[in-house]
């Protein structure tokens, strides 16, 4: 069968609009399953590496379970960074019920506020002002004193307080006049003695005074710190026992407003230098709010993540789509000031872990491990199942500026990375803690098996999709072929590809044919125009291969017969396209010591598959034919005019055949091309791609004309793989292109040649006329004529001894 | 009006504020008190820089110690250092009066005289409306602002300019008024007042020379010396009596003629 078609008739319904949807991923059990167990097991470390292709519906399955298995765990509790007082480069953490840390952060706000104009008043309060005046009045009035004292003792021993800019000098008075030095000279030696006497200890006296000074300043200012913190103590302890009420029982906050009170009463003067600038903000001082302002942010809560327990959503289930270091871990900004960077604890910043903690994370693999660091880090916090923020800059030692190192965040939460099979075989493979962290895989199928069960699901899930993408219904008859290009896509008659993605594209543009024509029902028409267009979109390249094969520029030819040339079948791959041409494969045979060149191996052109495939078919030959006499043959094998390197054993057959027609002389018929590998024992295996490769062949045929005699020899076991085009189906239905599964080679050459391939009698020899009697023939007439030449030239060498 | 006043030709005339200081640590404190009363009212502003050459032989003779306001005793400088060190201060007096001049755009002059200082103080007064009589504080904190009432005068609800001034003035420097008269006309009333004054510390003195109980030179230098602050006194013309000729001292500001 070349292309089995699914019976719209069987679907059971005129239009998915009448079906009921199936808005669930089919065929996927086995990874649904697992995905189901990440989520709900508790342990540690069950982390999840979902693989498969893209378009399976990967992304949708996860976030659809998880957040069915979310919604039934609690909210997880919030976390806040705040100040620590005693070491303000390192923040505390803290741990809150869920919703309480914007509580708390407004609560913080509301207390400086608050105190932002109840402590100022408080200090301008005349309760204050008469203490503080009283406290001034003391201290002043008792230096002030000891001065008048001085001054008056001074007075009354006939001194005089003379001030100087360097400070105060004493003179003696006589008579109401300074004693200057002339005087002081003409007095006798006593009075001398007795006025430097006296000068000397009203020096040591005021000397003694003024010293007193800075001490009774001293005094003061402790007396008048009492005084403030006493006043301080009282707004500040009244105020902050509200938010303690607002609190009671969670200790942590507790014990962080009791440092906070500390902390507000020995700062009480940021509060007052706040009331001293009042007027210069744009509100009046009753409106104006406090808490914004630089030096408020150390009475500052940082939320990092809180939950609302009253949204019923349950635990988290965050995505990030750049998986950065500083995006998964979160980050510490830094501000420009005065050209110096400066951080502080409101500057840190939550990141993915933190909003997921408590539930789930889902990242895409590939763009984790893209991002410089952050697999490394992910795999850190999952270890040591916390939070640490440390920057690229810190990790790398790039940064000297000042930095902050903030309690680390308790981390429990599920991660689920979503990649390819590859990313997850090399992670396997290379990286030792993968598999400690990520014990579990959900790995998604690519097709599922097709039968009329499947067929009516996969209805089911096209009229959901249709719904969901909002599209017109499909009728019977789209379905059914949106149905046969699921079985297409996933390249066997026998499967239904479960990319839906590139289903749900293709509906999407019939959606809009039908539209243009003003149908209310996607047929299989404008399906069949969505399939084409999309690969007439991406068959720039297949086009310019056809055209040079018909303009001769590549040769092929597809009528007649050729001595040791085949129509080999390649297909080459171009993103989401892939499409089949032949390729001249060629062979040359003479005599020699048993060496096949293989000149794509020979130049490096040929992969490391079809070095095998070619080793694979010398074993063959040599196992085959002349098994009493040394092998004697030289032979090469081309891929022509190939340019871009081959790789894969699919040509291997075409390769023996062209081989067998260089060693029998019988020329291959060209209007026939080949694809399928080969085992030693010359059976003839499946290969890949066996759609493209025929409709690649018969494309190049039908630009030349088709003869009725052309066809493709394809491997028997390809035959439930076939799903051609309508259009190759019909031209085999009318006899004009041919479809021809062999399992062996004795039956592929058979049809090429066009005679029987021959098999060994009773005498162990093949019928002489047959291939592989001629083969033999040629491969025993090569030996012999080796064994002539080997004696010929030991008789030279006997006779120039002699 | 407190401050200023109408001229003849109905311009608003500024009071001309003259600060007086023997040094710069005595100017300092009366400077900013002038910044203030530049800021409540507009001034013209002058400085006199007093030169006590009885102070500088005094300090230039053998063996004369100074008492630093940090209580150390230290040899006096020389006659040629003295005079060094007074025109160090001079110009440092200078300086700040111009750049608080050039702050609040005022009008400003300076001048350094030599003499006996209640002779020069009361030569100055004549051209100006205040004396600010400088006085370094030895104490950093803040003192009521002192206003000293003629004896007899009532003390509760008093508007009268220097009343006013003072409240005014108290209020810029983060103070208060406190109000003092002497207990009669007596020199022990006026002896106890002294007393008083200088057991309080005050922030400001104000007086007025027009009444109130120091009205000569003599009076206002113990006045200054008991108050041990920056003494302000208006109506400083009236110590005119004092003087022994009408020179001004310095030249007054260009601007309209006193009165």
């Amino acid at each position: 069968m070349l292309r089995r078609r699914c019976d719209a008739q069987a679907l059971g319904f005129a239009s998915t609009a009448e079906v009921e949807g199936l808005d669930r991923l089919i065929g996927q059990d086995r990874a649904i399953d697992a995905i189901r167990l990440a989520a709900g097991i508790g342990h540690r470390d069950f982390n999840l590496f979902v693989l498969g292709a893209s378009g399976t519906g990967r992304h949708r399955a996860v976030t659809e379970l998880l957040r069915e298995r979310a919604r039934d765990l609690p909210v997880p509790c919030d976390w806040a960074y705040v100040n620590n007082f005693a070491a303000p480069h390192k923040p505390r953490a803290l741990r809150l019920p869920p919703g309480m840390a914007t509580q708390l952060r407004q609560a913080m706000e509301d207390l400086v506020d608050d105190l932002a104009i109840e402590i100022p008043a408080l200090f301008e309060s005349e309760e204050y002002q008469t203490q503080r005046r009283a406290l001034d009045e003391e201290y002043g009035q008792r230096q002030e004193a000891a001065m008048t004292e001085f001054a008056e003792k001074a007075k009354r021993e006939d001194v005089a307080l003379m001030r100087t800019p360097m400070g105060f000098m004493l003179a003696a008075i006589r008579n109401g006049e300074v004693v200057k030095s002339d005087l002081y000279n003409t007095l006798d030696e006593k009075e001398r003695k007795e006025i430097d006497e006296k000068i000397a200890r009203l020096q040591e006296e005021l000397s003694q005074i003024l010293r007193e000074a800075p001490k009774l300043e001293r005094e003061l200012r402790r007396k008048v710190e009492e005084l403030n913190a006493g006043m301080a103590e009282r707004a500040v302890s009244d105020r902050v026992a509200e938010v303690e009420a607002e609190f009671a029982g969670q200790d942590n906050v507790q014990s962080y407003l009791a440092e906070v009170r500390q902390d507000m009463i020995a700062n009480a003067a940021l509060f007052l230098e706040l009331a001293a600038q009042t007027g210069k903000g744009p509100f009046p001082e009753a409106v104006r709010k406090a808490h914004p302002l630089p030096v408020f942010q150390r009475y500052a809560v940082n939320v990092m993540v809180s939950g609302d327990p009253q949204a019923g959503i349950g635990a988290p289930l965050e995505t990030e789509d750049l998986p950065t270091l500083d995006r998964l871990t979160g980050r510490i900004e830094h501000a420009s000031e005065m050209g110096a960077l400066v951080t502080n604890f409101t500057m840190i910043k939550p990141g993915a872990l933190h909003r997921a903690n408590g539930g789930f994370l889902v990242l895409d693999a590939r763009r984790v491990l893209a991002e410089p660091m952050a697999w490394q880090a992910l795999k850190q916090c999952l270890q040591s199942r916390a939070i640490q923020i440390t920057s690229m800059a810190e990790r790398l030692s790039l940064m000297s500026t000042v930095s902050l190192e903030p309690d680390p965040i308790p981390l429990e939460l599920r991660v689920v990375l979503i990649g390819d099979r590859m990313l997850h075989a090399l992670l396997t493979m290379l990286d030792p803690d993968f598999a400690d962290l990520f014990k579990l895989q959900a790995d998604f199928e690519d097709d599922m098996p097709r039968d009329e069960d499947s067929l009516r699901l996969y209805a089911r899930l096209i009229a959901a999709r249709a719904r969901k993408d909002g599209i017109r219904p499909l009728s019977a008859e789209g379905t059914a072929r949106l149905l046969d290009e699921a079985a297409r896509m996933a390249g066997d008659s026998r499967k239904l590809s479960l990319r839906l993605d590139a289903l749900s594209d293709l509906m999407r543009e019939a959606d809009f044919y039908t539209a243009q024509a003003g149908r209310d029902l996607i047929g299989a028409p404008e399906i069949e125009r969505a399939v084409k267009q999309r690969e007439t979109r991406a068959a720039r390249i297949r086009d310019r291969v056809q055209e040079a094969i018909e303009r001769g520029t590549i040769l092929i030819d597809t009528d007649g017969g050729r001595v040791g040339q085949v129509n080999g079948l390649a297909v080459t791959g171009l993103g989401g396209h892939a499409f089949g041409h032949p390729s001249r494969i060629t062979a040359r045979v003479r005599m020699g010591a048993g060496k096949l060149v293989d000149i794509e191996r020979e130049v490096e052109l040929g992969g490391p598959l079809h070095s095998k495939g070619v080793l694979i078919l010398a074993g063959y030959l040599t196992a085959t034919y002349v098994p009493d006499l040394p092998f004697s043959l030289h032979a090469s094998l081309v891929f022509e005019q190939n340019y871009g390197g081959v790789d894969g054993d699919s040509a291997s057959s075409a390769e023996l055949y062209a081989l067998l027609s260089a060693l029998s002389g019988l020329p291959i018929d060209q209007g026939l091309a080949v694809t399928g590998s080969v085992n030693q024992e010359g059976e003839v295996q499946a290969i890949g791609g066996v759609n493209e490769k025929i409709e690649g062949f018969f494309e190049t045929c039908r630009r030349r004309g088709l003869t009725e005699r052309q066809g493709v020899l394809i491997p028997k076991s390809n035959i439930d793989h076939l799903m051609l085009k309508q259009e190759v189906v019909d031209a085999v239905a009318e006899g004009r292109f041919r479809v021809i599964p062999v399992a062996t080679i004795d039956e592929g050459i058979a049809i090429l040649t066009g005679r029987p391939a021959g098999a060994r009698g009773a005498d162990g020899a093949f019928p002489p006329d047959s291939v592989n009697g001629l083969v033999e023939a040629r491969l025993r007439d090569f030996a012999e004529k080796r064994r002539r030449f080997g004696r010929g030239g030991r008789n030279d060498r006997e006779r120039e001894e002699r | 009006m407190t401050a200023s006043e109408t001229g003849p030709t109905g311009s608003v005339r500024r009071k001309r504020v003259l600060v007086c200081a023997a040094s710069y640590a005595d100017a300092r404190d009366a400077m900013r008190i002038a910044e203030r009363l530049a800021r409540l009212v507009g001034i013209d502003l002058g400085g006199l820089f007093l030169e006590d050459p009885e102070a500088t032989e005094l300090a230039a003779s053998p063996h004369q110690r100074i008492v630093t306001a940090s209580g150390m005793l230290v040899l006096a400088p020389g006659r040629r250092q003295m005079q060094l060190v007074m025109s160090g201060e001079a110009r440092a007096f200078r300086a700040e009066l111009s750049r608080i001049a050039e702050r609040h755009a005022l009008r400003w002059s300076f001048e350094r005289i030599s003499g006996e200082p209640v002779r020069c103080l009361c030569r100055a007064a004549q051209s100006w409306d205040m004396l600010l009589i400088g006085h370094r504080r030895l104490l950093d904190r803040r003192g009521p602002v002192l206003v000293l009432r003629p004896a007899g005068a009532p003390s509760a609800a008093d508007d009268s300019e220097l009343s006013e001034l003072a409240s005014r003035l108290a209020s810029a420097l983060g103070s208060y008024v406190q109000q003092i008269a002497p207990a009669g006309d007596s020199p022990a009333d006026t002896e106890a007042l002294l007393d008083r004054i200088g057991r309080l510390h005050a922030a400001l003195v104000l007086t007025d020379a027009t009444d109130g109980p120091f009205c000569t030179g003599s009076g206002l230098r113990r006045l200054v010396e008991a108050a041990r602050c920056p003494v302000l006194v208006t109506g400083a013309s009236a110590l005119r009596g004092a003087m022994e000729h009408d020179t001004p001292i310095p030249p007054g500001p260009p601007g309209p003629p006193p009165g």
